[in-house]
């Protein structure tokens, strides 16, 4: 059974209408060839498979897709070139480019963010309309630094960086914050060196990516310790917890009958003790010793952020839980009726919980008293 | 000519500010020598071998660009990445392509191939890492200490992950093999340093990390 036409239509149908536009232009010769012979392979390989994965495995690995685009690339410049070599072909090269400009700037007009490209292909239409050759043209752009201006994006990149800066902060997104920081860093010390010109596209794509590449390990360690010491603290709370006089009805342990709810509470009461020593385990290849979380960076961060969604009462109480959370054992009565009171008046939780503080707040920690 | 002397003056000027593109530095005042002392274009497409001065700047564009590419891939360890861009220019300089449409396609051939290389080989560190706290999971339940009564529950649940973790792998291995046959993730590949310094595991735990994938999902 073949690939459903609906799917193939939408896997080939570019394909399908770049073969047409080769078509209507009558082109023709070695390119246009190679281009129908990879199209008709796909045709065909969409009706032998009826298996999706496959089929666009079986694409890649002929490397069909490629192939079109590649004859589809020497078709069109192939036809380019025979038309510049007739008599006035530089004109049609000028008109082609200027065209090419034209369409680029209705794309960004009016777009608060392209301003400064619009400002530069604005130039360039005028320096292509003040009847010029085509050749001063390039000669033009390359000394005015306009192609650069435009292949290098800087000024888009400069402010699509303090945008992902402040949107970053608005996140307390610590790492992004520091990538999008050494990013605009590195930018303006690119520009000072060069006396003003703006960097070339690959130097900045190199060094944002080596900027990425050296604070990801950064920011999975820290979202990997970040996750530990909560599944931690949340073991404790269960625990606490299925020990008060609210849980047989508390969502976390419902089962379909009452026995079913008391089993689900025995198993935590049971089960965490021994499963909490192994997160602390985790917690500590992370670095982060337990007796020292709250005074850890991401502690301090998160806490800050008000991320943490239990109340500075509640966390207290998690913390006096642990020593007592061994297996086989249980919380000291005192406890399971300060987790009861906190539960019953709400102060169980942060009521800020979840609204970030403005950017640059200074980062504090859990107090114990 | 006047102008395309003017051009091809502009154009050296930009590569000498340049430093990382010498090859297209030579081929430009190659081309800006051949246009001062042509009289006519007619004489100038003499000089410049009926286009062969203009498909070596074009090569020497791309050299400089891939070179600076390979640089930068090899800088920060990312073997696989870096491969083809020494291919590329191994290829520029062993036979260099007769036209602009042959070093086109002599380029994005060599980077499709290696597409689907560089896909599988970072699709495997990210698959490990996005299962970093399912093994979390999987450890905390295999070695938490439960009591007697608990023990034969514990068994049912750790069971339970291990076919969770591995349904994953398989709907993410039956996709992978499709483009890359005969697919199976060789996880000691995470040894590597483009890895190793991309996967936030200590060297203890990657291994032991590693140890725990081949337990549960099988490899290469």
């Amino acid at each position: 059974m073949p690939i459903p036409d609906a799917i193939a239509g939408a896997m080939l149908g570019t394909f399908r209408a770049m073969a047409a536009e080769i078509d209507a232009k009558r082109l023709s010769g070695p390119a246009v060839d190679e281009l129908r012979t990879s199209l008709g392979r796909m045709e065909s390989l969409a009706q032998q498979h009826s298996d999706i994965a496959a089929f666009s495995g079986q694409l890649a690995q002929e490397n069909l897709m490629g192939a079109f685009g590649d004859a589809y690339g020497r078709a069109l410049s192939g036809a380019a070139r025979a038309e510049a070599a007739q008599p006035g072909g530089d004109t049609k090269l000028l008109a082609r480019a200027l065209e090419a400009y034209e369409q680029a700037l209705a794309v960004h007009r009016g777009k608060a963010a392209s301003a400064p490209l619009v400002r530069v292909l604005e130039e360039i239409l005028a320096l292509g309309r003040s009847g010029v050759s085509y050749l001063g043209f390039c000669r033009e752009l390359e000394e005015r630094g306009l192609d650069r201006a435009l292949d290098g994006t800087v000024p888009l990149t400069r402010a699509a960086l303090v945008d992902e800066l402040g949107l970053a902060q608005q996140a307390w997104d610590r790492w992004r914050i520091v990538g999008a920081e050494r990013e605009l860093a590195w930018l303006d010390a690119a520009v000072a060196r060069s006396g003003g010109a703006p960097p070339d596209a690959l130097a900045v794509t190199m060094a944002s990516l080596e900027i990425r590449h050296a604070l990801e390990p950064h920011a999975r360690a820290w979202s990997l310790a970040v996750h530990r010491w909560e599944r931690a603290i949340e073991n404790l709370v269960d625990w606490l917890d299925a020990h008060a006089s609210f849980a047989p009805t508390d969502a976390r342990w419902a089962g379909d009958s009452r026995a079913a709810t008391e089993h689900n509470l025995a198993r935590t009461r049971a089960v965490n003790p021994g499963q909490l020593a192994i997160r602390i385990e985790l917690l500590a290849r992370s670095g982060i010793a337990w007796d020292h979380l709250v005074e850890h960076e991401t502690f301090r961060w998160e806490y800050t952020a008000r991320r943490i969604g239990l109340s500075d009462e509640r966390l207290r109480l998690v913390f006096a839980t642990r020593p007592h959370a061994v297996v086989g054992g249980s919380p000291p009565r005192e406890l399971v009726a300060r987790a009861e009171e906190l539960h019953a008046a709400g102060r169980h939780v942060r009521t800020d919980a979840g609204r970030a503080p403005a950017p640059g707040t200074p980062l504090a920690t859990l107090r114990w008293a | 000519m006047e102008e395309l002397v003017a051009l091809y003056r502009s154009r050296v000027a930009r590569f000498e500010r340049e430093a990382y593109a010498p090859r297209s530095l030579a081929a430009a005042r190659a081309l800006l020598d051949a246009a001062m002392r042509a009289t006519t274009p007619e004489v100038f497409h003499q000089y410049d071998l009926a286009g062969h001065l203009s498909l070596n700047a074009a090569i020497a564009r791309v050299a400089d660009s891939e070179e600076r590419r390979a640089v930068h891939w090899d800088a920060l360890g990312e073997t696989v990445r870096a491969a083809p861009h020494h291919e590329v220019l191994r290829a520029l300089a062993s036979t260099p392509p007769a036209s602009e449409d042959a070093l086109v396609s002599l380029v994005s051939r060599i980077h499709q191939q290696a597409n689907l290389r560089i896909v599988a080989d970072e699709e495997l560190r990210e698959r490990a890492w996005s299962n970093r706290e399912a093994l979390d999971e999987h450890e905390v339940v295999e070695r938490g200490e439960v009591p007697p009564a608990w023990r034969s529950e514990q068994a049912r649940s750790l069971a339970r992950k291990v076919d969770e973790i591995r349904a994953l792998f398989r709907a993410a291995d039956a996709n992978l093999a499709a483009f890359v046959p005969g697919w199976r993730p060789p996880w000691e590949v995470l040894d590597a340093p483009r890895h190793r310094l991309r996967l936030a595991w200590s060297d203890g735990e990657r291994v032991e990390r590693i140890r725990r994938f081949h337990a549960i999902v099988g490899g290469a």
